[in-house]
């Protein structure tokens, strides 16, 4: 199977639950989804094999005038040189997301940098420890944040 | 009569230099006797926020 047919296997099976699909690159697919659908989601993908997650990143994307702030999570899992990164969206008010580690437990690494970083909120995640900044670290400055410009 | 039974929990720290280590990472592992009962992780002590760093200038 070439990487165009798993990309077109993973669509179908994320089609239950997808909002929107983006093609950014050949051998990758973007599929935005609604925030309470991700373990499910998750759940399709490791059932459906040869999928591995390969990476968790977040990004900010800060309010305007018009909108609220909002913190977008995204899934990237590999099968070969085919890339399908679930993409789901928090405003800052409501951080919370559900955590996948019921299904993937090694997914507690990047939720808690996701948690140090960006401040998300993962419901049912195993640890919330601090991972990769230091012990003294001020509560509630995530560096990652576009708004964070240095500690003072 | 004082106990000299060891401890039933004990932590052993190792990292964050350690030279099996291929970086600084500080693992703190709780044994009881030979048998490795949990251990915790901490990372990010060589993170150079590289990824804020390039914030501005894409």
């Amino acid at each position: 199977m070439d990487t165009i047919q798993y990309l077109q296997i993973a669509q179908e099976l994320l089609a239950p639950w997808t909002v929107r699909v983006e093609t950014p690159e050949e051998n990758r697919v973007d599929i935005y989804l609604p925030v309470e659908k991700i373990v499910e989601a998750t759940q399709a993908m490791v059932n459906a094999g040869g999928w591995h997650l390969s990476a968790m990143t977040g990004m900010d994307i800060p309010q305007t005038e018009t909108t609220e702030g909002e913190i977008e999570m995204l899934y990237h899992f590999c099968q070969r040189a085919a890339v399908v990164t679930l993409r789901i969206r928090v405003p800052y008010s409501m951080p919370f997301v559900a955590s996948i580690c019921d299904v993937i437990p090694p997914a507690t690494l990047y939720e808690r940098e996701a948690i140090e970083m960006f401040g998300l909120t993962f419901n049912g995640t195993p640890s919330r420890e601090r991972l990769l900044l230091p012990d003294d670290w001020p509560e509630g400055v995530f560096p990652l944040r576009k708004s964070f410009k240095g500690l003072e | 009569m004082e106990n000299l039974s060891s401890p039933e929990k004990f932590i052993v720290p190792i990292g964050p230099q350690h030279p099996a280590l291929k970086e600084p990472a500080h693992f703190a592992i709780t044994v009881d006797g030979e048998v490795v009962t949990g251990a915790t992780v901490r990372l990010g002590y060589v993170h150079r926020g590289i990824e804020k760093g390039a914030e501005d200038r894409s």
